[in-house]
Protein backbone atom coordinates (compact mmCIF):
# COMPACT_ATOMS: atom_id res chain seq x y z
CA UNK A 1 0.00 0.00 0.00
CA UNK A 2 2.99 2.51 0.93
CA UNK A 3 4.34 4.12 -1.71
CA UNK A 4 7.48 6.43 -1.27
CA UNK A 5 7.26 10.08 -2.22
CA UNK A 6 6.94 11.42 -5.55
CA UNK A 7 10.42 13.22 -5.05
CA UNK A 8 12.13 9.59 -5.37
CA UNK A 9 11.13 10.13 -9.28
CA UNK A 10 14.32 12.78 -9.18
CA UNK A 11 16.80 10.63 -11.04
CA UNK A 12 14.15 10.09 -13.68
CA UNK A 13 14.09 13.72 -13.92
CA UNK A 14 17.51 14.39 -14.25
CA UNK A 15 17.98 11.96 -16.73
CA UNK A 16 14.91 13.12 -19.39
CA UNK A 17 17.30 16.79 -18.87
CA UNK A 18 14.28 18.90 -18.35
CA UNK A 19 15.43 22.43 -18.47
CA UNK A 20 14.83 24.47 -14.68
CA UNK A 21 14.16 23.12 -11.15
CA UNK A 22 10.83 25.28 -11.23
CA UNK A 23 9.46 23.50 -14.39
CA UNK A 24 10.65 20.13 -13.64
CA UNK A 25 8.57 20.54 -10.03
CA UNK A 26 5.40 21.70 -12.29
CA UNK A 27 5.93 18.59 -14.75
CA UNK A 28 6.30 16.25 -12.12
CA UNK A 29 2.76 17.09 -10.35
CA UNK A 30 1.80 16.78 -13.60
CA UNK A 31 2.97 12.85 -14.76
CA UNK A 32 0.13 10.94 -13.10
CA UNK A 33 -2.08 13.00 -15.10
CA UNK A 34 -0.11 11.73 -18.25
CA UNK A 35 -0.54 7.88 -17.19
CA UNK A 36 -4.70 8.83 -16.59
CA UNK A 37 -4.42 10.44 -20.48
CA UNK A 38 -6.06 7.66 -22.11
CA UNK A 39 -8.69 6.52 -19.16
CA UNK A 40 -9.89 10.08 -18.65
CA UNK A 41 -10.73 11.47 -22.52
CA UNK A 42 -12.36 7.74 -22.92
CA UNK A 43 -14.47 8.38 -19.63
CA UNK A 44 -15.43 12.12 -20.66
CA UNK A 45 -16.52 10.94 -23.90
CA UNK A 46 -18.35 7.83 -23.31
CA UNK A 47 -19.26 8.49 -19.41
CA UNK A 48 -18.99 11.91 -17.70
CA UNK A 49 -20.05 13.96 -20.94
CA UNK A 50 -23.38 11.66 -21.04
CA UNK A 51 -24.45 12.05 -17.66
CA UNK A 52 -23.64 15.84 -17.22
CA UNK A 53 -25.83 15.31 -20.60
CA UNK A 54 -28.42 13.44 -18.90
CA UNK A 55 -28.89 15.45 -15.71
CA UNK A 56 -29.49 18.49 -18.16
CA UNK A 57 -31.91 16.84 -19.78
CA UNK A 58 -33.76 15.59 -16.84
CA UNK A 59 -34.89 19.58 -16.20
CA UNK A 60 -36.23 19.99 -19.94
CA UNK A 61 -39.57 18.73 -21.40
CA UNK A 62 -39.43 17.39 -25.13
CA UNK A 63 -38.88 14.12 -27.17
CA UNK A 64 -35.64 12.28 -28.30
CA UNK A 65 -36.04 13.81 -32.33
CA UNK A 66 -37.40 17.14 -30.86
CA UNK A 67 -36.09 18.64 -27.32
CA UNK A 68 -38.80 20.78 -25.68
CA UNK A 69 -37.90 24.06 -23.56
CA UNK A 70 -36.64 23.79 -19.53
CA UNK A 71 -38.95 22.93 -17.07
CA UNK A 72 -37.33 23.28 -13.70
CA UNK A 73 -38.07 20.61 -11.32
CA UNK A 74 -41.06 19.90 -13.31
CA UNK A 75 -40.21 16.23 -14.39
CA UNK A 76 -39.24 15.12 -10.92
CA UNK A 77 -42.55 16.52 -9.45
CA UNK A 78 -44.31 15.24 -11.77
CA UNK A 79 -42.73 11.36 -11.30
CA UNK A 80 -43.69 11.99 -7.27
CA UNK A 81 -47.37 11.53 -8.72
CA UNK A 82 -46.15 8.81 -11.23
CA UNK A 83 -47.96 5.46 -9.95
CA UNK A 84 -46.46 3.44 -12.66
CA UNK A 85 -42.64 5.21 -11.45
CA UNK A 86 -43.73 4.94 -8.14
CA UNK A 87 -44.49 0.88 -8.66
CA UNK A 88 -41.47 0.54 -9.85
CA UNK A 89 -39.15 1.95 -7.28
CA UNK A 90 -41.49 -0.35 -4.79
CA UNK A 91 -40.48 -3.09 -7.53
CA UNK A 92 -37.07 -2.06 -7.23
CA UNK A 93 -36.79 -2.17 -3.75
CA UNK A 94 -37.80 -4.87 -2.94
CA UNK A 95 -36.31 -6.95 -6.12
CA UNK A 96 -32.54 -5.64 -4.39
CA UNK A 97 -33.53 -7.02 -0.79
CA UNK A 98 -34.76 -9.81 -2.25
CA UNK A 99 -31.71 -10.76 -4.26
CA UNK A 100 -29.23 -9.15 -1.53
CA UNK A 101 -30.56 -11.28 1.47
CA UNK A 102 -30.86 -15.04 -0.76
CA UNK A 103 -27.67 -14.72 -2.66
CA UNK A 104 -26.01 -13.94 0.91
CA UNK A 105 -27.57 -16.87 2.64
CA UNK A 106 -27.12 -19.60 -0.66
CA UNK A 107 -23.54 -17.78 -1.06
CA UNK A 108 -23.17 -18.36 2.23
CA UNK A 109 -24.40 -21.97 3.01
CA UNK A 110 -22.11 -23.24 -0.11
CA UNK A 111 -18.85 -20.94 0.86
CA UNK A 112 -19.57 -22.77 4.22
CA UNK A 113 -20.29 -26.29 2.76
CA UNK A 114 -17.39 -26.24 0.01
CA UNK A 115 -15.07 -25.07 2.86
CA UNK A 116 -15.73 -28.48 4.46
CA UNK A 117 -14.93 -30.83 1.59
CA UNK A 118 -11.18 -32.55 1.57
CA UNK A 119 -11.34 -33.21 -1.83
CA UNK A 120 -13.08 -32.52 -5.11
CA UNK A 121 -14.05 -28.75 -3.30
CA UNK A 122 -12.19 -27.14 -6.59
CA UNK A 123 -14.81 -29.28 -8.65
CA UNK A 124 -17.72 -27.45 -6.84
CA UNK A 125 -15.75 -24.50 -7.04
CA UNK A 126 -15.70 -24.14 -10.20
CA UNK A 127 -19.00 -25.69 -11.03
CA UNK A 128 -20.82 -22.95 -8.66
CA UNK A 129 -18.80 -20.11 -10.59
CA UNK A 130 -20.75 -21.71 -14.00
CA UNK A 131 -24.14 -19.15 -13.68
CA UNK A 132 -22.11 -16.23 -12.88
CA UNK A 133 -20.07 -16.96 -16.20
CA UNK A 134 -22.39 -17.38 -18.74
CA UNK A 135 -24.20 -14.67 -20.73
CA UNK A 136 -27.21 -13.49 -18.80
CA UNK A 137 -29.39 -14.09 -22.85
CA UNK A 138 -28.17 -17.86 -22.78
CA UNK A 139 -29.24 -17.99 -18.99
CA UNK A 140 -32.52 -16.32 -18.99
CA UNK A 141 -32.97 -18.83 -22.45
CA UNK A 142 -32.15 -21.88 -20.29
CA UNK A 143 -34.44 -20.64 -17.51
CA UNK A 144 -37.51 -19.69 -19.96
CA UNK A 145 -37.02 -22.89 -21.83
CA UNK A 146 -37.62 -24.74 -18.43
CA UNK A 147 -40.84 -23.25 -17.16
CA UNK A 148 -42.21 -20.93 -19.78
CA UNK A 149 -44.38 -23.37 -21.98
CA UNK A 150 -46.91 -25.91 -20.25
CA UNK A 151 -45.33 -28.82 -21.37
CA UNK A 152 -41.98 -27.56 -20.33
CA UNK A 153 -39.78 -29.50 -18.02
CA UNK A 154 -40.94 -28.20 -14.68
CA UNK A 155 -44.32 -28.01 -15.78
CA UNK A 156 -44.52 -31.81 -16.64
CA UNK A 157 -42.96 -32.30 -13.78
CA UNK A 158 -45.88 -30.09 -11.47
CA UNK A 159 -48.58 -32.33 -13.92
CA UNK A 160 -47.15 -35.42 -12.79
CA UNK A 161 -47.56 -34.88 -9.25
CA UNK A 162 -51.00 -33.37 -9.70
CA UNK A 163 -50.06 -29.37 -9.10
CA UNK A 164 -49.46 -28.14 -12.83
CA UNK A 165 -49.35 -26.82 -15.15
CA UNK A 166 -48.42 -23.44 -13.74
CA UNK A 167 -48.68 -20.04 -16.33
CA UNK A 168 -45.33 -18.83 -14.51
CA UNK A 169 -44.87 -15.75 -16.72
CA UNK A 170 -48.68 -14.66 -17.14
CA UNK A 171 -48.86 -14.34 -13.15
CA UNK A 172 -47.11 -11.18 -11.39
CA UNK A 173 -46.69 -12.82 -9.02
CA UNK A 174 -44.78 -15.73 -10.26
CA UNK A 175 -42.92 -13.14 -12.88
CA UNK A 176 -41.34 -11.73 -9.71
CA UNK A 177 -40.55 -14.81 -8.12
CA UNK A 178 -39.01 -15.75 -11.19
CA UNK A 179 -36.93 -12.71 -11.97
CA UNK A 180 -35.78 -12.47 -8.37
CA UNK A 181 -34.67 -16.73 -8.75
CA UNK A 182 -32.50 -15.70 -12.31
CA UNK A 183 -30.54 -12.48 -10.66
CA UNK A 184 -30.16 -14.72 -7.07
CA UNK A 185 -28.76 -17.43 -9.40
CA UNK A 186 -26.53 -15.51 -11.19
CA UNK A 187 -25.34 -13.23 -8.40
CA UNK A 188 -25.20 -15.64 -5.10
CA UNK A 189 -22.03 -16.92 -7.04
CA UNK A 190 -20.12 -14.33 -6.73
CA UNK A 191 -20.69 -14.08 -3.35
CA UNK A 192 -19.76 -17.23 -2.42
CA UNK A 193 -16.34 -17.04 -3.90
CA UNK A 194 -15.85 -13.72 -1.88
CA UNK A 195 -16.93 -15.46 0.99
CA UNK A 196 -15.01 -18.94 0.94
CA UNK A 197 -11.88 -16.50 0.13
CA UNK A 198 -12.81 -15.31 3.60
CA UNK A 199 -13.41 -18.39 5.47
CA UNK A 200 -10.07 -19.92 4.28
CA UNK A 201 -8.39 -17.10 5.92
CA UNK A 202 -9.76 -17.22 9.17
CA UNK A 203 -6.88 -18.48 11.28
CA UNK A 204 -8.15 -22.41 13.13
CA UNK A 205 -6.64 -21.06 16.30
CA UNK A 206 -9.84 -19.02 17.03
CA UNK A 207 -12.02 -21.83 16.73
CA UNK A 208 -9.72 -23.95 19.08
CA UNK A 209 -10.07 -21.72 21.42
CA UNK A 210 -13.43 -21.16 21.44
CA UNK A 211 -14.07 -25.02 21.34
CA UNK A 212 -12.68 -24.55 24.85
CA UNK A 213 -14.85 -22.74 25.75
CA UNK A 214 -17.64 -25.26 24.88
CA UNK A 215 -18.34 -22.92 21.99
CA UNK A 216 -18.92 -25.22 18.94
CA UNK A 217 -21.62 -25.84 16.09
CA UNK A 218 -23.86 -22.75 15.85
CA UNK A 219 -22.46 -20.67 18.68
CA UNK A 220 -18.98 -21.55 17.03
CA UNK A 221 -20.45 -19.96 13.53
CA UNK A 222 -22.04 -16.92 15.18
CA UNK A 223 -19.46 -15.43 17.57
CA UNK A 224 -16.39 -16.71 15.14
CA UNK A 225 -17.51 -17.35 12.08
CA UNK A 226 -20.12 -14.30 11.54
CA UNK A 227 -17.71 -11.76 12.85
CA UNK A 228 -14.43 -12.69 10.57
CA UNK A 229 -17.11 -13.08 7.51
CA UNK A 230 -18.94 -9.83 8.27
CA UNK A 231 -16.64 -7.06 6.13
CA UNK A 232 -16.38 -9.13 3.05
CA UNK A 233 -20.06 -10.16 3.78
CA UNK A 234 -20.58 -6.59 3.59
CA UNK A 235 -18.93 -5.22 0.88
CA UNK A 236 -19.72 -7.77 -1.72
CA UNK A 237 -23.24 -7.69 -0.45
CA UNK A 238 -23.42 -3.51 -1.30
CA UNK A 239 -22.04 -4.52 -5.07
CA UNK A 240 -24.89 -7.24 -5.06
CA UNK A 241 -27.13 -5.11 -4.15
CA UNK A 242 -25.99 -2.01 -6.74
CA UNK A 243 -26.07 -5.16 -9.44
CA UNK A 244 -29.58 -5.74 -9.04
CA UNK A 245 -31.00 -2.38 -8.53
CA UNK A 246 -29.46 -1.71 -11.90
CA UNK A 247 -30.59 -5.04 -13.30
CA UNK A 248 -31.61 -4.52 -16.71
CA UNK A 249 -31.02 -7.93 -18.99
CA UNK A 250 -32.51 -10.34 -16.55
CA UNK A 251 -35.98 -8.30 -16.54
CA UNK A 252 -35.47 -7.07 -20.16
CA UNK A 253 -35.59 -10.45 -21.63
CA UNK A 254 -37.32 -12.34 -19.40
CA UNK A 255 -40.24 -10.46 -18.61
CA UNK A 256 -40.07 -7.14 -20.27
CA UNK A 257 -41.72 -5.69 -17.25
CA UNK A 258 -44.66 -7.49 -17.41
CA UNK A 259 -47.01 -9.27 -16.89
CA UNK A 260 -49.23 -5.66 -17.03
CA UNK A 261 -46.38 -4.15 -15.87
CA UNK A 262 -45.80 -6.21 -12.58
CA UNK A 263 -41.79 -6.46 -12.62
CA UNK A 264 -40.78 -3.17 -14.41
CA UNK A 265 -37.94 -1.79 -12.29
CA UNK A 266 -36.60 2.02 -12.27
CA UNK A 267 -33.87 0.96 -14.98
CA UNK A 268 -36.38 -1.09 -17.38
CA UNK A 269 -38.90 1.74 -16.79
CA UNK A 270 -36.51 4.06 -18.20
CA UNK A 271 -35.17 2.69 -20.83
CA UNK A 272 -38.81 2.24 -22.38
CA UNK A 273 -39.72 5.82 -21.37
CA UNK A 274 -36.57 7.31 -23.07
CA UNK A 275 -37.06 5.00 -26.39
CA UNK A 276 -40.50 4.57 -27.10
CA UNK A 277 -42.32 7.06 -24.20
CA UNK A 278 -41.29 10.14 -26.25
CA UNK A 279 -40.25 12.16 -23.02
CA UNK A 280 -37.16 12.41 -22.87
CA UNK A 281 -36.72 14.37 -19.68
CA UNK A 282 -38.82 11.99 -17.89
CA UNK A 283 -36.95 9.04 -18.72
CA UNK A 284 -33.51 11.46 -17.43
CA UNK A 285 -35.58 12.16 -14.13
CA UNK A 286 -36.12 8.49 -13.11
CA UNK A 287 -32.17 7.85 -14.21
CA UNK A 288 -30.92 10.35 -11.80
CA UNK A 289 -33.08 9.81 -8.74
CA UNK A 290 -31.67 5.89 -9.11
CA UNK A 291 -28.28 6.75 -8.83
CA UNK A 292 -29.05 9.03 -6.35
CA UNK A 293 -31.21 6.81 -4.20
CA UNK A 294 -27.90 4.12 -4.91
CA UNK A 295 -25.30 6.28 -3.89
CA UNK A 296 -26.72 7.38 -0.81
CA UNK A 297 -27.53 3.32 -0.31
CA UNK A 298 -23.92 3.00 -0.24
CA UNK A 299 -22.83 6.12 1.47
CA UNK A 300 -25.58 4.23 4.44
CA UNK A 301 -23.96 1.05 4.78
CA UNK A 302 -19.96 2.20 4.57
CA UNK A 303 -20.50 4.18 7.15
CA UNK A 304 -22.89 1.80 8.86
CA UNK A 305 -19.22 -0.86 8.64
CA UNK A 306 -17.44 1.90 9.36
CA UNK A 307 -19.33 2.65 12.96
CA UNK A 308 -19.33 -0.99 13.70
CA UNK A 309 -15.65 -1.54 13.12
CA UNK A 310 -14.84 1.49 15.09
CA UNK A 311 -16.72 0.59 17.73
CA UNK A 312 -15.40 -2.77 18.60
CA UNK A 313 -11.85 -2.32 18.54
CA UNK B 1 0.83 -24.93 2.11
CA UNK B 2 1.66 -27.45 4.54
CA UNK B 3 -0.28 -25.47 7.09
CA UNK B 4 -3.36 -25.76 4.58
CA UNK B 5 -2.92 -29.60 4.77
CA UNK B 6 -3.36 -29.21 8.73
CA UNK B 7 -6.02 -27.16 8.53
CA UNK B 8 -8.04 -29.64 6.23
CA UNK B 9 -7.53 -32.33 8.50
CA UNK B 10 -8.51 -30.32 11.67
CA UNK B 11 -11.64 -28.12 10.19
CA UNK B 12 -14.48 -30.77 10.25
CA UNK B 13 -15.50 -32.78 7.26
CA UNK B 14 -18.79 -33.42 6.10
CA UNK B 15 -20.40 -37.01 6.65
CA UNK B 16 -20.67 -39.15 3.23
CA UNK B 17 -24.36 -37.70 3.66
CA UNK B 18 -23.88 -34.12 3.39
CA UNK B 19 -20.96 -34.63 1.04
CA UNK B 20 -24.01 -36.02 -0.95
CA UNK B 21 -26.03 -33.52 -0.55
CA UNK B 22 -24.01 -30.71 -1.49
CA UNK B 23 -22.99 -32.25 -4.44
CA UNK B 24 -26.67 -32.08 -5.51
CA UNK B 25 -26.70 -28.97 -4.78
CA UNK B 26 -24.71 -27.82 -6.89
CA UNK B 27 -25.77 -30.26 -9.72
CA UNK B 28 -29.14 -28.37 -9.50
CA UNK B 29 -27.62 -25.64 -9.85
CA UNK B 30 -25.84 -26.19 -12.74
CA UNK B 31 -29.26 -27.86 -14.01
CA UNK B 32 -30.47 -24.99 -16.70
CA UNK B 33 -26.69 -24.57 -18.12
CA UNK B 34 -26.28 -28.57 -18.55
CA UNK B 35 -30.01 -28.81 -20.02
CA UNK B 36 -29.12 -26.22 -22.96
CA UNK B 37 -26.02 -28.42 -23.67
CA UNK B 38 -28.09 -31.88 -23.81
CA UNK B 39 -30.59 -30.32 -25.84
CA UNK B 40 -28.22 -28.36 -28.27
CA UNK B 41 -27.42 -32.04 -29.79
CA UNK B 42 -31.11 -33.16 -29.68
CA UNK B 43 -33.41 -32.99 -32.97
CA UNK B 44 -35.24 -30.06 -33.64
CA UNK B 45 -38.78 -31.63 -33.60
CA UNK B 46 -37.53 -33.15 -29.93
CA UNK B 47 -36.49 -29.71 -28.82
CA UNK B 48 -39.86 -27.90 -29.79
CA UNK B 49 -41.38 -30.78 -28.01
CA UNK B 50 -39.81 -30.27 -24.76
CA UNK B 51 -39.33 -34.17 -25.29
CA UNK B 52 -36.16 -35.89 -24.35
CA UNK B 53 -34.44 -39.13 -26.92
CA UNK B 54 -31.59 -40.41 -25.35
CA UNK B 55 -31.15 -42.45 -28.53
CA UNK B 56 -31.32 -39.08 -30.84
CA UNK B 57 -28.03 -37.40 -30.74
CA UNK B 58 -27.31 -35.19 -33.30
CA UNK B 59 -25.57 -32.11 -34.44
CA UNK B 60 -27.76 -31.27 -37.08
CA UNK B 61 -28.64 -28.00 -34.93
CA UNK B 62 -25.37 -26.78 -35.30
CA UNK B 63 -25.56 -27.16 -39.45
CA UNK B 64 -28.90 -25.14 -39.02
CA UNK B 65 -27.03 -22.49 -37.56
CA UNK B 66 -24.76 -22.46 -40.54
CA UNK B 67 -27.89 -21.37 -42.32
CA UNK B 68 -28.09 -18.20 -40.33
CA UNK B 69 -25.68 -15.58 -39.91
CA UNK B 70 -24.29 -16.76 -36.56
CA UNK B 71 -20.48 -17.07 -37.73
CA UNK B 72 -20.67 -13.17 -38.68
CA UNK B 73 -22.10 -13.13 -34.73
CA UNK B 74 -19.31 -14.79 -33.37
CA UNK B 75 -16.65 -12.77 -35.42
CA UNK B 76 -18.14 -8.91 -34.39
CA UNK B 77 -18.44 -10.46 -30.78
CA UNK B 78 -14.73 -11.23 -30.22
CA UNK B 79 -13.48 -7.95 -32.15
CA UNK B 80 -15.69 -5.81 -29.63
CA UNK B 81 -14.66 -8.05 -26.60
CA UNK B 82 -11.12 -8.13 -27.25
CA UNK B 83 -10.54 -5.04 -28.52
CA UNK B 84 -12.94 -3.12 -25.61
CA UNK B 85 -10.69 -5.40 -22.94
CA UNK B 86 -7.48 -4.50 -24.61
CA UNK B 87 -8.56 -1.00 -24.81
CA UNK B 88 -9.69 -0.73 -21.31
CA UNK B 89 -6.46 -3.20 -19.74
CA UNK B 90 -3.94 -0.64 -21.72
CA UNK B 91 -5.77 2.38 -20.52
CA UNK B 92 -6.36 0.71 -16.84
CA UNK B 93 -2.59 -0.53 -16.54
CA UNK B 94 -1.63 3.48 -17.15
CA UNK B 95 -4.16 4.76 -14.71
CA UNK B 96 -3.37 1.91 -12.09
CA UNK B 97 0.22 2.60 -11.82
CA UNK B 98 -0.31 6.50 -11.82
CA UNK B 99 -2.91 5.83 -8.51
CA UNK B 100 -0.90 3.55 -7.25
CA UNK B 101 2.67 5.47 -7.47
CA UNK B 102 1.99 8.90 -7.02
CA UNK B 103 0.03 10.92 -4.05
CA UNK B 104 -1.80 13.56 -4.65
CA UNK B 105 -5.14 15.07 -3.30
CA UNK B 106 -7.02 15.09 -6.70
CA UNK B 107 -5.84 11.56 -7.31
CA UNK B 108 -7.37 9.87 -4.43
CA UNK B 109 -10.70 12.06 -5.97
CA UNK B 110 -10.34 10.56 -8.99
CA UNK B 111 -10.33 6.93 -7.42
CA UNK B 112 -13.23 7.64 -5.26
CA UNK B 113 -15.30 9.26 -8.75
CA UNK B 114 -14.21 5.58 -10.34
CA UNK B 115 -16.40 3.79 -7.61
CA UNK B 116 -18.98 5.78 -8.11
CA UNK B 117 -18.68 5.52 -12.06
CA UNK B 118 -19.65 2.09 -11.56
CA UNK B 119 -22.93 2.78 -9.97
CA UNK B 120 -24.03 4.52 -13.08
CA UNK B 121 -26.98 2.64 -14.36
CA UNK B 122 -26.37 2.34 -17.97
CA UNK B 123 -29.60 3.52 -19.14
CA UNK B 124 -29.08 7.05 -17.51
CA UNK B 125 -26.18 7.51 -19.88
CA UNK B 126 -27.75 5.51 -22.71
CA UNK B 127 -29.57 8.20 -24.39
CA UNK B 128 -27.34 11.35 -24.41
CA UNK B 129 -24.39 8.25 -25.49
CA UNK B 130 -26.35 7.54 -27.91
CA UNK B 131 -26.42 10.95 -29.57
CA UNK B 132 -22.87 11.02 -28.49
CA UNK B 133 -22.34 8.31 -31.21
CA UNK B 134 -24.32 9.01 -34.19
CA UNK B 135 -22.82 12.42 -34.01
CA UNK B 136 -18.73 10.99 -34.46
CA UNK B 137 -21.02 8.79 -37.45
CA UNK B 138 -19.70 5.33 -35.00
CA UNK B 139 -23.49 3.56 -34.85
CA UNK B 140 -22.83 0.41 -36.19
CA UNK B 141 -19.41 0.52 -36.01
CA UNK B 142 -17.08 -1.27 -34.46
CA UNK B 143 -14.79 1.36 -32.52
CA UNK B 144 -17.94 2.87 -31.38
CA UNK B 145 -19.05 -0.16 -29.54
CA UNK B 146 -14.76 -0.73 -28.15
CA UNK B 147 -14.86 2.28 -26.62
CA UNK B 148 -18.12 2.09 -25.02
CA UNK B 149 -17.06 -1.15 -23.54
CA UNK B 150 -13.69 0.35 -22.74
CA UNK B 151 -15.56 2.64 -20.40
CA UNK B 152 -17.36 0.70 -18.80
CA UNK B 153 -14.49 -1.83 -17.88
CA UNK B 154 -12.25 0.99 -16.59
CA UNK B 155 -13.29 1.50 -13.38
CA UNK B 156 -13.23 -2.22 -12.52
CA UNK B 157 -9.93 -2.79 -14.56
CA UNK B 158 -8.30 0.73 -12.80
CA UNK B 159 -9.07 -0.49 -9.32
CA UNK B 160 -7.70 -4.20 -10.06
CA UNK B 161 -4.36 -2.61 -11.60
CA UNK B 162 -4.05 -0.49 -8.78
CA UNK B 163 -4.19 -3.23 -6.36
CA UNK B 164 -1.59 -5.20 -8.04
CA UNK B 165 0.62 -2.00 -8.68
CA UNK B 166 0.60 -1.54 -4.89
CA UNK B 167 1.93 -5.38 -4.26
CA UNK B 168 4.85 -4.31 -6.57
CA UNK B 169 7.40 -3.01 -4.33
CA UNK B 170 8.79 0.12 -5.85
CA UNK B 171 12.82 -0.07 -4.98
CA UNK B 172 12.60 -1.97 -7.97
CA UNK B 173 11.91 0.64 -10.47
CA UNK B 174 14.14 2.84 -8.44
CA UNK B 175 16.76 0.85 -9.63
CA UNK B 176 15.98 1.85 -13.20
CA UNK B 177 15.12 5.34 -12.84
CA UNK B 178 19.22 5.34 -11.60
CA UNK B 179 20.41 3.57 -14.63
CA UNK B 180 18.36 5.86 -16.93
CA UNK B 181 14.35 4.55 -17.47
CA UNK B 182 11.79 7.35 -17.81
CA UNK B 183 8.76 6.39 -15.91
CA UNK B 184 7.19 4.60 -18.75
CA UNK B 185 9.71 2.77 -19.49
CA UNK B 186 10.28 1.14 -15.93
CA UNK B 187 6.20 0.56 -16.16
CA UNK B 188 6.81 -1.45 -19.41
CA UNK B 189 10.17 -3.48 -18.57
CA UNK B 190 10.19 -4.08 -14.86
CA UNK B 191 7.02 -3.86 -13.64
CA UNK B 192 5.12 -5.22 -16.49
CA UNK B 193 6.69 -8.97 -16.63
CA UNK B 194 6.24 -8.69 -12.55
CA UNK B 195 2.71 -7.62 -13.20
CA UNK B 196 1.20 -10.95 -15.36
CA UNK B 197 -1.12 -12.27 -13.10
CA UNK B 198 -2.87 -8.90 -12.55
CA UNK B 199 -2.87 -8.06 -16.54
CA UNK B 200 -4.38 -11.79 -16.67
CA UNK B 201 -6.70 -10.82 -13.83
CA UNK B 202 -8.12 -7.68 -15.50
CA UNK B 203 -8.26 -9.37 -19.00
CA UNK B 204 -10.08 -12.49 -18.08
CA UNK B 205 -12.67 -10.49 -16.16
CA UNK B 206 -13.17 -7.56 -18.95
CA UNK B 207 -13.42 -10.04 -22.11
CA UNK B 208 -16.07 -12.03 -20.07
CA UNK B 209 -17.68 -8.91 -19.34
CA UNK B 210 -17.75 -7.48 -22.79
CA UNK B 211 -18.74 -10.77 -24.55
CA UNK B 212 -21.98 -11.60 -22.07
CA UNK B 213 -22.95 -7.60 -22.44
CA UNK B 214 -26.18 -7.51 -23.77
CA UNK B 215 -28.06 -3.87 -23.41
CA UNK B 216 -24.84 -1.61 -25.20
CA UNK B 217 -24.80 -4.28 -27.44
CA UNK B 218 -28.61 -3.95 -28.89
CA UNK B 219 -28.26 -0.23 -29.16
CA UNK B 220 -24.52 0.25 -30.97
CA UNK B 221 -24.25 -2.29 -33.37
CA UNK B 222 -27.63 -3.68 -35.17
CA UNK B 223 -28.10 -5.59 -38.39
CA UNK B 224 -25.24 -7.70 -39.90
CA UNK B 225 -22.85 -6.19 -37.22
CA UNK B 226 -25.01 -7.98 -33.99
CA UNK B 227 -23.35 -9.52 -31.05
CA UNK B 228 -24.08 -13.04 -30.81
CA UNK B 229 -26.48 -12.26 -27.31
CA UNK B 230 -28.30 -9.96 -29.43
CA UNK B 231 -28.38 -12.44 -32.17
CA UNK B 232 -29.25 -14.80 -30.13
CA UNK B 233 -31.98 -12.74 -28.54
CA UNK B 234 -33.41 -12.11 -32.21
CA UNK B 235 -33.10 -15.54 -33.12
CA UNK B 236 -35.60 -16.69 -30.01
CA UNK B 237 -37.93 -13.89 -31.49
CA UNK B 238 -37.96 -14.99 -34.75
CA UNK B 239 -37.95 -18.45 -34.82
CA UNK B 240 -40.66 -18.51 -32.29
CA UNK B 241 -40.71 -20.57 -29.51
CA UNK B 242 -37.21 -21.72 -28.90
CA UNK B 243 -36.04 -24.20 -31.27
CA UNK B 244 -32.94 -26.42 -31.70
CA UNK B 245 -31.07 -23.85 -33.30
CA UNK B 246 -31.33 -21.38 -30.45
CA UNK B 247 -30.23 -24.15 -28.41
CA UNK B 248 -27.12 -24.92 -30.79
CA UNK B 249 -26.34 -21.22 -30.15
CA UNK B 250 -26.48 -20.82 -27.01
CA UNK B 251 -23.70 -23.58 -26.57
CA UNK B 252 -21.88 -21.64 -28.59
CA UNK B 253 -22.38 -18.32 -27.10
CA UNK B 254 -21.13 -19.74 -23.63
CA UNK B 255 -18.06 -21.54 -25.18
CA UNK B 256 -16.08 -18.01 -25.05
CA UNK B 257 -16.98 -16.80 -21.71
CA UNK B 258 -16.71 -20.65 -20.03
CA UNK B 259 -12.99 -21.50 -21.95
CA UNK B 260 -11.43 -17.98 -20.60
CA UNK B 261 -13.18 -18.60 -17.35
CA UNK B 262 -11.69 -22.82 -16.96
CA UNK B 263 -8.31 -21.92 -18.42
CA UNK B 264 -7.89 -18.52 -16.38
CA UNK B 265 -9.79 -19.60 -13.81
CA UNK B 266 -7.15 -18.27 -10.88
CA UNK B 267 -6.79 -15.41 -12.35
CA UNK B 268 -10.44 -14.38 -12.72
CA UNK B 269 -11.30 -15.34 -9.41
CA UNK B 270 -8.15 -13.20 -7.84
CA UNK B 271 -9.36 -10.35 -10.35
CA UNK B 272 -13.04 -10.68 -8.36
CA UNK B 273 -11.93 -10.44 -5.24
CA UNK B 274 -9.24 -7.68 -5.69
CA UNK B 275 -12.44 -5.55 -7.00
CA UNK B 276 -14.46 -6.64 -3.86
CA UNK B 277 -12.17 -6.38 -1.21
CA UNK B 278 -10.46 -3.29 -2.22
CA UNK B 279 -13.60 -1.51 -3.43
Amino acid sequence: MTSPAVSRARPAARQQGWPAPSRRRRQRSLLPWRFLAPSIVILSLITFYPLGYAVVLSFRSGSFTAPGGWVAGRNYVALAHNSQFIAAVRFSAIFTVAVVVLSLITGMGFALAVFRFRRGGWLLRMALLLPWVVPPVVSVLSWRWLIADNDALVNKLLTAIGLGPVAFLASPAWATILVIAIRVWRTSPFVFITLLAARLGVPDELYEAAALDAATGWRAWWHITMPQLRRVAVISSLLVAVWSFNDFETIFLLTQGGPAGATYNVVVLAYYQAFFGGNVGLAAAMGVIGLVLLLALSVAVLRLLGRIEKAEL
Amino acid sequence: MTSRRNRGRRRGLLSAMGRAAVILAVVTVDFPILTVVVYAFQPNQAVLAHHFDPGQFTAANFALLGQLPFAQYVINSLVVSAGGAGLALAAALLGGYALSRFRQRALAGYARLLLIVQMVPVVVTLLPLFLVVRDLHLLDTYIGLILIYAALLLPFATWIARAFFDSIPIELEEAAWVDGCTRLRSLVRVVGPLAGPGIASIATLSFITAWNEYLLASVFLTGPAMTVSVGLQTFTEQIGPIGGAVMAGSVLAMIPSLAVYLIFQRYFVSGALAGAVKG
